[in-house]
């Protein structure tokens, strides 16, 4: 006999309008929500007092658009990540308490029936929201005479599509729960739970492997972690139009991920089905309903609590003791945090399950095994078994290398040229041959308060990153060296050194700041340049005040020729590990522009020199670039003539300050006199730039 | 007919049904009795198809009950805490439950409107737990169900209301056939009602009957024996006795002719035999069970 309310055998009319109805308010929020993000915004933003402030139809066409779907990427997927959860809790209520379980499950209805109706329920509702919401956008566009269904399609398309995968997630957590606050609960540490669990074991090899830095998030992490992704992925673009002077051809570039994902909400429903034929009603209560889960539960939040907090313990309580040690005894400290954590986590879940605090004695096999399993895992990754600490990519699987060697100062850079890339591998292979006598170095020097860093030893760094096509592999290593090391050429540090002011890793290091932008595209496209120069310098300390000489193409080529013959002669980078080497840099960056492709001014490019490019530095005074009045100071002399006053180039001292305060001479603007006190005779000088002085002064 | 054989349900390895088996025929009054804990509950839960059985079978009319939407549609049950939405008033879960069973009828729901005198139009959960019972009453027997699982049905209902659902029931099994398995520890109530009786214990149905063979297979006497005998004598197969004075009650399972036969080769002053209550079997039977009055003094 069948039911005489069903559709068709899987669906309930009954049921499907008892949701309806018993749930409205949930319904009602999430509708009006939509509705004021949506058509309300779209109605402020087309007829709205900013309306009044666009210049052409286009721009707000640009406005309408870029609102609408960003709405329905960014605000659609925290609105997917909210009423999906709050959905499934409300729709699968019935299945947390034993007296509504009983009822549903005593219905002339199969699980299936009761399942697909109350999903079903859940699409009904957010389908129609949208396909509402989306008519009365069309109208509010439409009566501003702006109507794009393109756009409205891609809205509903994000917007339902992420509805329908975290939805479908929500379901799929709360069949293994037997509790309505558990359901949230899982549904959140599911979202989550790869992310976290690699970082966290990311973190602890950070910790005791040389030079270990992580890898980046793995991209089969980011595909678990879906709210990362599709907030990663799933964005609106558009173009410039700079006849229009607004965006237009607005788009929504991650759709196919977009795809996978609602792919991926059909597979969890279907799932969840599954999950549901095989839940037993009896289970209603229960922290994990499933029989399999309960181990998954226990054992995983042991994992999770040991891995995440027990190394916020040990972080917490014993780096503060041992920092930058990496022993064994301090891998030991840190798996005897992880493993009390873990325990913790272990008899916490036993506890949710049993629904008792006595489990100590019969959950004792299982914290052993907990125990061991961090320990495995502490010791494993600590003591390196799997390589990863000698891992050296072959160059082969090198797409490209990013590289950031520093010290005093650095050069950061991103090269794909096969030699120079050998050559950082060969370093990279030493870095990891001298671990021993670096650690002993860092060791000596920790404490040594005799010998503070900077006077005969400093400690700089180099970072390596390789691309190897889609995954990243990432070092991080310290280089502690005597300055005599720099003598010879084939310590470390000189090395590094040399790589750092190798041509090919400085001239990629012009352009770090800008995506696949060359600098045989600079040389192309450049447009202007300008030098910063120091314009007054504040005694005692308190710094100083610049300003900017700018120089018309013609000129611009000229320096940046110069500056690219002082590199291809191997005079940059040079003083990253020199003694003191920022006080060898100019306080005089030059910065260059260059032209897009539409011909308009938008890129610059600006560059750090020291007194070594000598092309250059010849260059800006034979251009009357650098002059006495707009001096090159390097950061040294910038800081020694605050400290201690001195010689200034392009200023000029007039008078003694007393006598020109007395004869009221003192510029008004005070705090931008210069003033500083002879050392050898303490006589207060008031020092006003050539420029700015009168003609008066200048007699004087 | 109802049949459950050898139904076994383990919940976290405690067995709630332990090879259950009991049969209830067509047609008649059904009463599950038994301990607190016995597994009526469960057993009913398995009959209404909330629980999947671990082990053994549990049909209806000659079919599975699980996942069987057809015959669930002919199955109507009152559990012992019974369900209803918090907002809902009779008139709303009416309409629910007239969306699930296919033979429910607005005839009836209108008269029994009449006998339960409930205003439709209240919230139920603003009614008292005797009301709440009376709608449970209301909706089920307006699904018009073959068959009728209630457990712990007359709960909190005053006695007249009682009598008046037990007279709704009997006029289902009498004019319809509607078989009615009914768990319940007001034996009393279950003497009046049931013509057959289940006795359930640690997951098992220890013994079914009619409640006339039940009678009939245990006994009452009242014994004066004569001077001398202070004692009941060793080899009499009772179950339990009791003095007071010189008047010797014995309970023995057998027929009154029987017990009255081997009591006689005493020479007693008196015998005398009284048919025991459901209650007084109920007892008597599990006390073979370890499950006894004890003679506790606090």
């Amino acid at each position: 006999m069948q039911s005489k309310t069903s559709c068709f055998k899987c669906l309930n009319g009954t049921l499907l309008r008892k949701n309806l109805t018993r749930f409205w308010p949930l319904w009602v929020l999430y509708a009006a929500i939509w509705t004021l993000a949506a058509p309300v915004y779209q109605f402020l933003t087309l007829f709205g007092v900013t309306a009044r402030y666009v210049d052409s139809a286009a721009q707000l066409a640009d406005r309408s658009a870029a609102a609408l779907l960003e709405t329905g990427t960014e605000f659609g997927l925290w609105m997917a990540v909210l009423f999906g959860c709050l959905f499934a809790m409300a729709l699968y209520s019935y299945l947390y308490t034993a007296r509504s379980v009983g009822m549903m499950h005593s219905f002339p209805l199969r699980r299936e029936c009761l399942f697909l109706t109350n999903f079903l329920t859940g699409c009904v509702v957010f389908l129609t929201t949208l396909v509402v919401s989306a008519l009365l956008t069309a109208a509010v566009q439409a009566a501003a005479g702006m109507l794009d269904w393109r756009n409205l399609g891609l809205w509903f398309l994000c917007a339902a599509g992420q509805m329908l995968f975290f939805y479908a997630f929500a379901v799929f957590c709360a069949m293994f729960t037997g509790q309505m606050l558990a359901a949230p609960a899982f549904y959140v540490a599911w979202n989550a739970v790869a992310y976290v669990l690699d970082a966290s074991v990311q973190s602890f090899a950070g910790l005791f492997l040389y030079g270990y830095e992580g890898g980046g998030t793995p991209g089969w992490v980011q595909w678990l972690t879906p709210i990362y992704q599709l907030e990663s992925r799933l964005r609106t673009t558009s173009e410039w139009n700079e006849a229009l002077r607004c965006r237009v051809n607005h788009d929504v570039e991650g759709l196919g991920t977009l795809g996978i994902y609602a792919l991926a909400g059909v597979a969890f429903a279907v799932g969840a089905l599954v999950v549901y034929k095989l839940r037993r009603s009896e289970t209603a209560g229960d922290t994990v309903s499933i029989r399999w889960a309960r181990q998954l539960f226990r054992f995983g939040v042991g994992l999770c609590a040991a891995m995440t907090f027990g190394q916020w313990l040990y972080q917490l309580i014993w780096d503060q003791f041992f920092y930058a040690d990496t022993g064994l005894h301090v891998l030991t400290l840190a798996i005897l945090c992880m493993v009390a954590l873990g325990l913790v986590g272990f008899y916490g879940a036993e506890m949710l399950l049993c629904k008792s605090f006595r489990v100590f004695r019969s959950g004792w096999k299982g914290a052993v095994l907990t125990a061991a399993i961090v320990v495995a895992l502490g010791v494993g990754v600590g003591l390196d078994v799997t390589g990863v600490e000698t891992r050296v990519p072959e160059i082969g699987e090198i797409k490209e290398l990013s590289v950031r060697i520093g010290c005093s100062n650095s050069v950061s850079a991103t090269v794909t040229d096969r030699e120079t890339i050998q050559k950082f591998l060969d370093l990279h292979q030493a870095l990891i041959d001298g671990k021993d006598e670096e650690l002993r170095r860092k060791d000596y020097y920790r404490f040594n308060d005799a010998e503070p860093a900077g006077e005969t030893h400093d400690s700089g760094w180099v970072d390596l990153t390789y691309d190897l096509d889609g995954n990243t592999l990432r070092r991080s290593y310290s280089l502690t060296y005597v300055y005599e090391e720099l003598e010879k050429p084939d310590s470390l540090v000189s090395r590094a050194a040399a790589l750092a002011s190798d041509p090919t890793v400085q001239r990629a290091g012009l352009m770090s700041d800008w995506d696949d932008v060359t600098v045989q595209d600079l040389e192309e496209h450049l447009s202007s340049g300008q030098m910063d120069y120091v314009q007054r310098i504040y005694s005692n300390g308190e710094g100083w005040e610049g300003s900017t000489y700018p120089f018309e193409e013609s000129v611009a080529r000229e320096v940046l020729a110069a500056l690219l013959r002082d590199i291809d002669a191997g005079r940059g980078g040079r003083t990253i590990f020199r003694k003191a080497g920022w006080n060898q840099v100019y306080q005089n960056d030059l910065l260059f522009r260059y032209r897009g492709e539409d011909n308009e001014e938008r890129f610059s490019v600006q560059i750090s020199f020291t007194p070594e490019y000598t092309e250059t530095v010849a260059a800006l005074k034979r251009l009357g670039i650098a002059t006495e009045s707009r001096p090159l100071l390097t950061q040294g002399e910038v800081h020694e003539i605050s400290e201690t006053g001195g010689q200034l180039p392009g200023l000029e001292a007039t008078e003694n300050y007393s006598a020109a305060a007395e004869a009221g001479r003192v510029p008004p603007d005070v705090s931008g006199t210069v003033v500083y006190e002879n050392p050898d005779t303490g006589e207060q000088v008031l020092m006003v730039p050539t420029e700015e002085r009168t003609p008066q002064e200048a007699n004087t | 007919m109802i049949e459950v054989n050898g139904a076994v349900k383990l919940f976290d390895g405690f067995a709630a049904l332990d090879g259950a088996t009991l049969s209830v025929p067509a047609g008649s009054v059904y009463g599950l009795v038994g301990p607190n804990g016995a597994g009526k509950s469960t057993l009913i839960r398995h009959l209404t198809g909330i629980y999947r059985q671990d082990g053994g079978s549990i049909r209806i009319g000659g079919e599975n009950v699980w996942e069987n939407a057809a015959l669930k549609a002919r199955v109507a049950a009152i559990p012992d805490d019974w369900y209803y939405f918090l907002q809902s008033t009779v008139r709303d879960m009416m309409r629910f439950y007239r969306g699930f069973y296919p033979a429910f009828s607005m005839e009836r729901y209108e008269k029994l409107k009449e006998v339960f005198a409930i205003d439709e139009k209240r919230t139920i959960r603003r009614l008292s737990k005797g009301m709440q019972k009376q709608v449970a009453f209301w909706l089920t027997l307006s699904c018009m169900p073959d068959y009728l699982i209630l457990d712990e049905p007359v709960d909190g209902l005053d006695p007249v209301m009682r009598r008046q659902v037990w007279s709704l029931v009997m006029s289902d099994v009498a004019q319809r056939g509607t078989t009615v398995l009914v768990s319940s520890h007001n034996l009393r109530e279950l003497e009046d009602v049931c013509d057959h009786v289940g006795i359930m214990d640690h997951g098992k149905v220890l013994l079914e009957r009619s409640l006339a063979q039940l009678q009939d297979n245990m006994v009452k006497l009242q014994v004066v024996f004569p001077d001398g005998v202070a004692e009941v004598p060793a080899d009499l197969p009772v179950l339990h006795t009791s003095r007071v004075g010189r008047i010797h009650t014995l309970i023995m399972r057998m027929s009154a002719e029987e017990a009255e036969a081997k009591v006689a080769a005493y020479s007693p002053l008196l015998v005398d035999a009284v048919p025991l209550t459901l209650e007084e079997i109920f007892i008597y039977e599990l006390g073979g069970a370890d499950y006894a009055v004890k003679d506790i003094v606090l």
